[in-house]
């Protein structure tokens, strides 16, 4: 049986785990709304080789438990966003060496710069941003560096980060805030600047 | 513009997956939806019985090898080595993930289903110590320097009534019955079932003819169409307590992974699996952890990285008669 797209269109996330609950096929339509998003997510924290695997997997883990799912939640966003940041931690090494290889790419470029043209001038500036703000997020602990990725790059409010991790919504304010107190010193002047 | 939209807009904001990536993820999710339609009413998990597949020899019958050949009869076509971007996981991290490598890797061999007359030929090099040592300590660690590799071959009969080995280069044939003597073998109806992890957790507490052998032991020491072996591997990757080992392990100059339970605290009792095919090569119990066993016949050390036992998977297809070997 092939889930009907137009069908599936018209239906929450929710709704459609309901049914997955009874017929799983439906859950491949889960997978279509949003793949693409969770695989950007984890590509983003662990690089394109180990974002293919841990985005399967959170797909397979979210059909395993579907079960669990509670369904008076519409958007299933924070639930997978949660599956997946879950498999992301257990890659700490990994990330940590991608914000490290990113920190050494734009220190290196920052130090070639020559100041004579604009556009040269504007590249080499974002890879040195870049590179700030990697090393400043190699340095977070991961539970607060999950929060403040959640929310920037997956895209989700407080309440929702706190939902797909689990967490009490104070302790993801507190988290989010530590975090950008931690961005804004990486930043320094260029957030000065622009303000 | 705050370090929120700076972090947006920094970190590669369009980063896609290829249509391959996807498509492979998809084929994952569909392939956990699918056994789910032939759910059977899941049975209460019963205490499990092992029954060896057979008397003296047959303990030391361990098994069989992955890449399997062919007779007009029946058996399997080799499959050519999967090429590392084919399977489901590129970079496995996990036991479950191995596992479905290994799976669907398997898959990918061709099968002609045996005969009743055929025979199941698996050939094995187990290491062993040295007969003396063997007689001191019969349960004791495989000595450095001291363990060989033995080679061991089985003929067992798809009908289950005759079984042959080598001893000391002599065919020895057996039947059932012969002098008495019996044998436990799982019957090869019994087997073309086990096509899905359900009907393999079922077998276990429901096996056909009260014959059962481990999920793990059927792998490892009969001959199984692709879809069989395909589908232990699916149901232990659902067991829990499946880990790699992280240790490197070189069987027979072949790099692998080591996967399997701990059990009695301290003992990995491990399936290895070639680390480019995930083809099954072998099998190995390592201590994990030191251990002191105090017991009425005396005391024994065991250290973390000991190894018990240690078995290469050379060879195993389907033959017409005992003593053939492809």
């Amino acid at each position: 049986m092939v889930t009907q797209p137009s069908a599936a269109g018209l239906l929450t996330d929710a709704q459609l785990i309901e049914r997955a609950r009874r017929t799983p096929e439906h859950f491949t339509a889960i997978f279509d709304r949003h793949y693409r998003n969770i695989y950007a997510y984890v590509a983003r924290r662990l690089g394109p080789d180990l974002a293919e695997d841990v985005a399967s997997e959170t797909f397979l883990t979210a059909f395993d438990r579907r079960h669990s799912y509670d369904l008076a939640r519409g958007d299933a966003r924070p639930w997978l966003y949660g599956i997946a940041s879950n498999l992301v931690a257990r890659h700490v090494r990994a990330e940590s060496r991608r914000y490290r290889a990113l920190a050494r790419a734009g220190g290196q470029e920052s130090g070639t710069a020559d100041g004579h043209a604009d556009a040269v001038a504007g590249r080499l500036d974002a890879a040195a941003v870049k590179g700030r703000l990697a090393e400043a997020l190699r340095r977070l602990p991961e539970p607060v560096r999950a929060v403040l990725l959640l929310v920037a790059w997956a895209g989700l409010n407080q309440q929702e980060t706190a939902e797909a991790l689990g967490i009490p919504a104070g302790t993801a304010r507190s988290r989010l805030h530590r975090a950008r107190l931690e961005m804004r010193q990486a930043l320094g002047a260029e957030i000065e600047m622009d303000e | 513009m705050d370090e929120i939209s700076i972090l947006r807009e920094t970190f590669d904001p369009d980063v896609a997956p290829s249509a391959a990536a996807e498509q492979r993820a998809r084929m994952a999710l569909q392939d956990r939806i699918t056994p789910m339609q032939s759910r059977t009413t899941a049975p209460k998990r019963a205490r499990r019985l092992w029954l060896p597949m057979a008397v003296g020899a047959a303990t030391a019958a361990a098994v069989v090898a992955a890449f399997v050949i062919n007779k007009p009869g029946g058996g399997a076509t080799p499959a050519p080595p999967p090429a590392a971007h084919a399977v489901p996981y590129l970079k496995p991290v996990s036991a479950a993930q191995i596992l479905e490598n290994a799976a669907w890797s398997v898959e990918q061999e061709k099968w002609v289903d045996p005969r009743p007359d055929q025979f199941m030929y698996v050939e094995t090099l187990e290491m062993r110590n040295p007969p003396a040592t063997e007689a001191e300590k019969p349960n004791g660690a495989l000595v450095p320097g001291k363990a060989r590799y033995r080679k061991v071959q089985m003929w067992n009969r798809i009908d289950g009534q005759v079984q042959a080995s080598m001893s000391k280069g002599k065919l020895q044939v057996h039947r059932q019955g012969d002098g008495g003597g019996q044998w436990a073998f799982v019957p090869w109806s019994q087997i073309v079932k086990l096509t899905t992890p359900e009907k393999v957790a079922y077998y276990e507490d429901h096996p056909e003819g009260g014959v059962m052998a481990m999920p793990e032991a059927l792998a490892g020491q009969y001959v199984l169409p692709p879809n069989v072996k395909a589908a232990i591997y699916r149901y232990l990757a659902r067991q829990p307590g499946m880990k790699v080992n992280p240790d490197a392990v070189n069987l027979d100059g072949h790099p692998a992974i080591g996967l399997g339970r701990v059990v009695e605290g301290y003992l990995s009792q491990e399936l290895l699996f070639d680390k480019k095919t995930y083809a099954l090569i072998g099998e190995r119990m390592i201590a994990v952890a030191d251990h002191v066993n105090r017991a009425d016949d005396g005391t024994s050390y065991t250290h973390k990285g000991d190894l018990f036992r240690q078995v290469i998977y050379r060879k195993m297809t389907i033959v017409d008669q005992p003593g053939d070997l492809s």
